[in-house]
């Protein structure tokens, strides 16, 4: 077993490295932003059974010469009544090592999944009570429209959406006031689009992991490059029902007046909204081969820790 | 849960837009939908109480109801929530933008000009 371990410990090396840390830059994300996440999310998915994977192969390993061999042989020890289930020392200690990884990942993302939604419900709440409609219909309409879009009375612009199960769009007057007809439709075109593709789901593991392993610059890295594809295929949703060039004009607008207090937001100040309206006037060429070939790489990418897992032959 | 949503709204709405603190009565008056239990009202009134939106003062044998903040101020809390960048707002809503820098937003202006230029030009030709 020690081939897997080693197979195993590089391709999560390789993912974990290189890789966060070349992704972000590539210039051809833009041109493919949701082939890009579906890579991102294998990137992710098969760097966490990777580690994890090399972890529990490696404590077992002594067992047998498979993973599932292994496991069956050390459950049966323990069945038995012998507490290390057969192993040394050492390897306890490395597969208790995997065992708390483990937990500590899934439990970093249960948390933060219920701390969002708790959250988002809270918000939802005073929105829907504070909020007026922003097309006045019939006061007491009781099939109210399943997206309903909120104004807030509040001068800053802001527009932002509320996924879940009853999502919200909000917008403030200050963004109402500030953008045309035209644009307001493409605004909140693309804060339906990210309702529709739910955005909320695609990012939530990169938040929790970079929340959870705060040490790793290139789990932090990968988040900042998955929110930006994001609004990358929100904008093109959005530009699939309206003109480019108008969500543009309403994406400057919004940039040209909201700009921070200077010094409380050096952090955030990354130049993607400038990048977002660059691309939405000079789109670039989309690419079916890229399309395929990112497509690839991601099941390529899914499909190699789980066979070195489950190989017998190894 | 709906129904007691809406309800919920409309006497905020008539708490907001009173001058003054108003008993169970006024609001019964004010609402739109005048077939209205009192004790309804009352329902939803001990509701909006219990969540803070809401207090409660004695006035004789009547309690006035008057709400803890304007709908200005709870405005102010969402945005404030919504835009604060140092608590994990990704995750929870996904802004239309985030802030920019003040140089940014120079640049931006200038995008600005260049955007509604080509999208005239779309228009037009």
């Amino acid at each position: 077993m020690t081939l897997t371990v080693v197979a195993l410990t590089l391709l999560a090396v390789a993912l974990l490295g290189p890789v966060s840390h070349l992704l972000p830059r590539a210039r051809w994300a833009a041109a493919e932003p949701r082939a890009t996440l579906v890579l991102w999310q294998a990137v992710g998915l098969s760097a966490g059974l990777a580690v994890l994977g090399a972890a529990a192969a490696m404590a077992v390993a002594p067992l047998s010469d498979t993973l599932l061999g292994a496991f069956r042989i050390f459950f049966a020890r323990l069945a038995a009544g012998d507490p290390t289930g057969g192993l040394g020392p050492f390897h306890t200690v490395v597969l208790l090592v995997a065992l708390v990884l483990t937990a500590r990942l899934l439990g970093v993302l249960g948390l933060s999944t219920w701390r969002t939604v708790r959250a988002r419900g809270r918000h939802r709440r005073m929105v829907d009570l504070v909020g007026r409609p922003l097309r006045p219909g019939p006061a007491t309409g009781t099939g109210s429209a399943q997206r309903e879009s909120l104004v807030l009375d509040h001068p800053a612009p802001a527009a932002y959406c509320l996924p879940g199960g009853t999502p919200r769009v909000v917008l403030t007057s200050g963004a109402v006031e500030l953008f045309d007809d035209e644009e307001l439709a493409a605004v909140l075109a693309h804060e339906r689009a990210h309702l529709a593709e739910r955005h909320d789901l695609v990012v939530l593991p990169f938040a929790a992991w970079s929340k959870a392993l705060p040490w790793l610059p290139t789990v932090r890295r990968s988040r900042t490059a998955v929110d930006r594809l994001v609004e990358m295929v929100a904008d093109d949703r959005a530009c699939a029902d309206c003109d480019r060039t108008v969500l543009a004009c309403a994406l400057a607008r919004f940039g040209a007046v909201s700009h921070a207090p200077d010094g409380a937001l050096a952090a955030t100040g990354t130049g993607t909204v400038l990048a977002r309206v660059d691309r939405l006037l000079d789109p670039p060429r989309r690419s079916a081969r890229l399309r395929s070939l990112l497509i690839a790489a991601a099941a390529t990418l899914l499909v190699l820790p789980t066979l070195a897992l489950l190989t017998t032959t190894l | 849960m709906a129904r007691l949503g809406e309800l919920e709204r409309a006497v905020m709405e008539v708490l907001w837009s009173a001058p003054d603190s108003c008993t169970a009565r006024d609001i019964v008056a004010a609402l739109p939908d005048r077939d209205l239990a009192a004790t309804t009202v009352l329902t939803v009134l001990s509701r909006l109480e219990r969540k803070d939106l809401v207090a409660r003062d004695r006035d004789g044998r009547a309690h006035r109801y008057r709400p803890t903040a304007t709908r200005e101020q709870h405005a102010a809390t969402l945005m404030h929530e919504a835009l604060d960048t140092a608590e994990d707002r990704t995750a929870a809503l996904a802004s239309f933008a985030e802030q920019v820098s003040a140089g940014e937003a120079e640049q931006l202006a200038a995008s600005l000009v260049e955007a509604l230029r080509r999208r005239s030009g779309a228009r037009d030709g």
